[in-house]
């Protein structure tokens, strides 16, 4: 598992490239904190609230959230993609488009989170 | 009749016909008929000035006549005889003055000098410009108390705790033609718009099929996320949060502007992503923070 989890960081980090500066993976469920670089250990956990508060508004409102939001902050990008087992929270920097966030990375994050878990 | 500021009797402006006035010992005006002769001018009034008239007044005359002895006819008229000469000549001036389109509306820098209560002290305006531009109503209702909220020596001290109220004015037309600009921009991709109050989370304005309480949920999400992420060692909140939906949708939150919200979902099938974030997106938020204006 913990051979899986460094394989998927070294592919998050060849195929996204300079832009990533943090990373958290962890699990869907419990918001514990499996693997990182560059993030604490609230980073997660308070990612994973966002993501069900989200969940929540978009129920409230009749639609069904994906498996991924983006977050702009000061100076970068927060990409949180939850898939059914790992949930990954990637810092970019703001040199990071959205537009190639959306097509790009998430893809890929999604693609990496699906062959960690097989 | 013009405006001046009465500084002989107590500082407050009013409305004095400057016609009533004493002319200032040494001022001068220069549009005058007497310090400014015309050439055409000149030989009429020489020419119309008024003989001299005494004018009597019977009743006094002839308890005058009944009083004096007889040897007394020749004694000069009284004080309640008036000489009609200077009168009649300086009514006529002003006419004259009146009738001709330049005098003078308000006090020149000159005659305010002149007029100043010190021989040599230069008098000083005010700081203030003059009146307020908005009415007395409109300055209460803005700030509450009047005149008196504006000196500084009346105004409240707030403690450091105390957030200050931000008197914000939303253009609700404008509102309304931003989002009529970004609906084509987006094209037969949008799903639903929707503009809220950043206080409140009240809705403003929505195109689309956007149920009613969409405006407050993504309010409240936005606030829980700005409050979250602080705890997680992040930096803060920036502008946009995009939130993928089934269906292949997106929202696109607008949270940049502290007195506008907003969420447009898109169908990311009928979109172009790049140019939706590269320019419709911004373009509405900057749209949308030209439609509040505080005051």
């Amino acid at each position: 598992m913990d051979a899986a989890l460094d394989a998927t960081v070294d592919d998050l980090r060849r195929e996204i490239g300079d832009p990533l500066v943090a990373l958290d993976i962890s699990e869907s469920e419990s918001a514990l904190s499996l693997t990182a670089f560059g993030t604490t250990s609230a980073t997660g956990p308070m990612l994973h609230r966002v993501t069900q508060d989200l969940r929540q508004a978009a129920a409230l409102t009749g639609l069904a959230t994906d498996d991924y939001h983006v977050l702009t902050v000061s100076g970068g990008v927060v990409v949180v993609v939850a898939r059914p087992r790992l949930t990954a929270a990637l810092v970019l920097t703001d040199d990071a488009k959205l537009a190639w966030v959306l097509n790009d990375v998430v893809p890929t994050v999604r693609a990496t989170l699906d062959r960690a878990t097989i | 009749m013009a405006l001046f500021r009465d500084r002989r009797v107590f500082p407050r402006w009013s409305f004095i016909d400057s016609r009533a006035l004493p002319r200032p010992r040494r001022a001068r005006d220069e549009n005058s008929a007497q310090s400014v002769p015309t050439p055409v001018d000149t030989p009429d009034e020489l020419e119309t000035t008024p003989e001299l008239e005494v004018w009597r007044d019977p009743e006094a005359t002839a308890i005058r006549a009944a009083t004096l002895p007889a040897d007394a006819e020749g004694v000069e008229p009284g004080p309640d005889a008036v000489v009609g000469t200077g009168a009649a000549s300086w009514l006529e001036e002003r006419r004259r003055w009146f009738s001709e389109s330049d005098w003078p509306t308000e006090a020149s820098d000159e005659a305010v000098q002149l007029a100043g209560t010190h021989p040599d002290r230069p008098y000083t305006a005010p700081l203030h410009p003059g009146l307020p531009a908005l009415t007395p109503a409109e300055v209460r209702a803005r700030h509450g108390r009047g005149f008196a909220s504006l000196t500084r020596r009346h105004r409240r001290r707030r403690h450091a705790h105390e957030p200050s109220r931000r008197r914000v004015d939303i253009d609700l037309a404008a509102l309304e033609e931003a989002l009529d600009a970004a609906v084509p921009a987006v094209g037969a991709g949008l799903v639903h718009a929707v503009v809220w109050h950043a206080g409140t989370g009240l809705a403003l304005a929505a195109r689309g099929d956007a149920a009613p309480e969409v405006a407050s949920v993504w309010h409240g999400a936005a606030k829980e996320v700005r409050a979250t992420l602080t705890h997680a060692d992040l930096p803060s909140a920036g502008s946009y949060h995009l939130v993928g939906l089934a269906d292949r949708r997106l929202a696109v939150l607008l949270i940049g502007h502290p007195d506008l919200g907003a969420c447009l979902t898109v169908a990311l099938d009928e979109v172009d992503v790049e140019e939706l974030l590269g320019s419709t997106v911004p373009e509405l938020g900057e749209a949308l923070a030209a439609t509040s204006r505080e005051y």
